[in-house]
């Protein structure tokens, strides 16, 4: 929820400053700004640009913002960020016309730069963030079934018939006279006497011998050299495949916990 | 003698060689239904011989009888598994499919006989293990004193169809829970997936706009359809027209897909299409199709159609059986004659010198 509502905080941030840099453009062309116009109109162009541009960058960083662990550095690098541009708008304001010289054309232009530098800078990491996350997540959805090896599922399986199929029970070694929980599945009569009925159809099944044929490689219509090469090329492929795939992922994880960390 | 076991959703069927030239399939539906003991008199389901078991005070019908029961009593069926898998959670019931594969697959007539059980591949459109499930069968079998090897549903269909074509092509198999795929060359897979969709969906999906129970829509698919009438719309025939079409397209979207991640080799690859979602009259039709509209990235020499005629070796729903019994043959001939192997393994060498 908290996240939703920073999301909606930060796109209407983003709208304002998109309002203000729009207005300033359209009340530049308005009075016909150029070089020699009257300073309250250049001070109010650019401020209202400047400020415009900064509420665009930090509704763009509300937006994409990260929550636990590098949430908290990249919150406080947008606010100081955001604080620094804005401090460069009014240093701005302040100094044009009558300071607008040396070294303090360099004190605006630097903290006006850095801000729109850290807010941009910040936004951009987080979004490659968020993508590399979105990415490993898919990556460790599908592959939550694999984290079982055949032996555990082996081993679960033998333990889920053993457990199904109470005729083995602990005790069977010397009798204590316990009455066992689960009474055993009885089968009926007809399990036990009757024979299951099979439908028997004509049918001499050559498709055997052809098999054989075939995976001998004995197969006479094709080139039996190159289908053996192709055989193995694909069986070559598919361990390649396989085993890149693998790796690519062990690596995702291992980043991903690093990060984490 | 080896044989072949089918693992299904709906149905589990077993093929062995009959006498003389002949298959011999046995078949049971993978399901049943719970009853209190009260309901029934145990007498009277031993001299009809029906199939079940008690526990306590719970009778639990078997197989096919599981199913005319639930028609009588109204009671729903339970099945032990779900888009063509026992499911980690459905564990009560494994004792159930446990004694329906026995009563299909039966004794082994020697010691270590090759069984060949069909599982199914990863879906591409579902999460669920299919690890899991092929290791329970596979134990199950094991406990009986077979020896077993798993083999992907759709190479079984390959197996099985695909001989006269040296067992290079597209095998499908449309089954109750699941669609299996396996785009086969030289018998060697070059791609095997399966999707969670199949009869079972269609069933759902049909009830669900119509408002008519799922056991009925079943019944009606199963032997009141056919692709080539025309059917008013809003009707169950219409509705099943509808969704057999979208799964169809489904299956056909997935496969063109998983096409364009591989690079087959240049040569003809025919269609089988099996499993009993496949008995539809017109089904291969609608297919062919379809496979011609959808410009896969792969030649399509033709979609195999077979005259599927009730009780045939040829009925698709039989024809994983009979390719897990093929391989299960072939593997059992390779282990008599020792002489290819070896052949096999000189060519290797000369090929990688
Ligand atoms: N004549 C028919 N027309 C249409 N559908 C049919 C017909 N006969 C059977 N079916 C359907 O075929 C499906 C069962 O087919 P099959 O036995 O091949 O599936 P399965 O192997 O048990 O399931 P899966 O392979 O998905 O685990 C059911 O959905 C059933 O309704
Ligand atoms: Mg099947």
């Amino acid at each position: 929820m908290e996240s939703k509502l920073r999301y909606y905080f930060g796109s209407m941030v983003f709208l304002s400053g998109l309002i203000l840099s729009i207005s300033a453009i359209g009340f530049a062309i308005m009075v016909h700004l150029r070089r020699t116009s009257d300073p309250s109109e250049i001070i109010t162009t650019y401020g209202i640009l400047g400020v415009g541009l900064s509420f665009i960058l930090m509704g763009i960083n509300l937006m994409v913002s990260q929550r636990r662990p590098y949430g908290l550095y990249s919150n406080w690098v947008m606010i100081f960020g955001f604080l620094s541009s804005i401090f460069g708008v009014g240093l701005f304001a302040a100094f044009y016309t009558d300071n607008w010289v040396y070294p303090n054309v360099s004190y605006v232009s630097f903290a006006y730069a850095s801000g729109i530098c850290l807010l941009s800078g910040n936004a951009f990491g987080n979004a490659v963030l968020k993508l590399i996350e979105e990415r490993s997540r898919q990556l460790v959805d599908t592959n939550i079934i694999n984290q079982y090896s055949v032996e555990d599922i082996e081993k679960e399986v033998e333990k889920t018939l053993n457990e199904s199929f109470s005729e083995t029970t602990r005790f069977s070694a010397f009798s204590l006279g316990i009455k066992e929980e689960n009474p055993v599945f009885i089968p009926g009569k007809a399990l036990k006497d009757s024979t299951q009925n099979k439908i028997e159809v004509k049918d001499s099944i050559r498709e055997v011998e052809c098999l054989q044929n075939t995976i001998s490689g004995k197969v006479k219509v094709n080139d039996y050299g190159i289908d053996l090469t192709t055989k193995m090329l694909s069986e070559t492929m598919k361990k390649h495949t396989e085993a890149q795939n693998q790796s690519l992922s062990d690596k995702l994880k291992i980043k991903l916990n690093s990060m984490r960390r | 003698m080896a044989k072949g076991l089918d693992v299904g959703t709906m149905n589990i069927i077993c093929a062995e060689k009959g006498k003389g030239d002949s298959i011999s399939f046995a078949q049971q539906r993978n399901a049943f239904l719970e009853m209190e003991a009260g309901d029934l008199a145990q007498n009277m389901l031993d001299s009809a011989k029906i199939l079940y078991t008690q526990k306590g005070n719970t009778i639990n019908v078997l197989g096919e009888d599981a199913f005319k029961f639930s028609n009588v009593f109204n009671k729903p069926i339970r099945r032990p598994m779900k888009q063509g898998i026992i499911s980690p959670d459905e564990k009560e019931s494994i004792p159930m499919i446990k004694l329906i594969i026995e009563r299909v697959l039966g004794q082994p007539e020697k010691e270590e006989e090759i069984v060949y059980i069909s599982v199914p591949a990863s879906p591409v459109d579902s999460k669920v293990n299919v690890l899991y499930h092929s290791k329970t069968v596979e134990a199950l079998a094991k406990r009986l004193g077979y020896r077993t090897n798993l083999i992907d549903e759709g190479l079984a269909v390959v197996f099985s169809e695909l001989g006269d074509f040296n067992f290079t092509g597209i095998g499908i198999s449309v089954g109750a829970g699941m669609t299996n795929i396996t785009v086969a060359y030289l018998a060697t897979p070059i791609v095997s997936f399966s999707i969670a969709r199949g009869g079972d969906w269609i069933d759902e999906q049909v009830s669900s706009a119509t408002g008519v129970a799922n056991e009925r829509i079943t019944a009606i698919k199963e032997s009141d359809f056919s692709f080539n009438s025309d059917y008013e719309i809003g009707s169950v025939q219409g509705a099943l027209a509808l969704y057999y079409d979208a799964l169809i397209t489904y299956i056909i979207a997935n496969l063109k897909k998983k096409l364009s991640e591989v690079a087959p080799p240049d040569a003809e690859f025919p269609i089988a299409v099996a499993g009993g979602s496949s008995r539809a009259k017109g089904f291969l039709e609608m297919f062919e199709m379809r496979i011609s509209e959808a410009n896969l990235p792969i030649n399509i020499s033709k979609v195999k159609k077979n005259k599927y005629i009730a009780s045939d070796s040829k009925d698709p729903m039989y024809s994983i059986a009979r390719g897990c019994l093929i391989a299960a043959l072939t593997r059992e001939d390779a282990e008599f004659v020792e002489v290819p192997k070896e052949e096999e393994e000189k060519a290797k060498k000369a090929v990688t010198v």
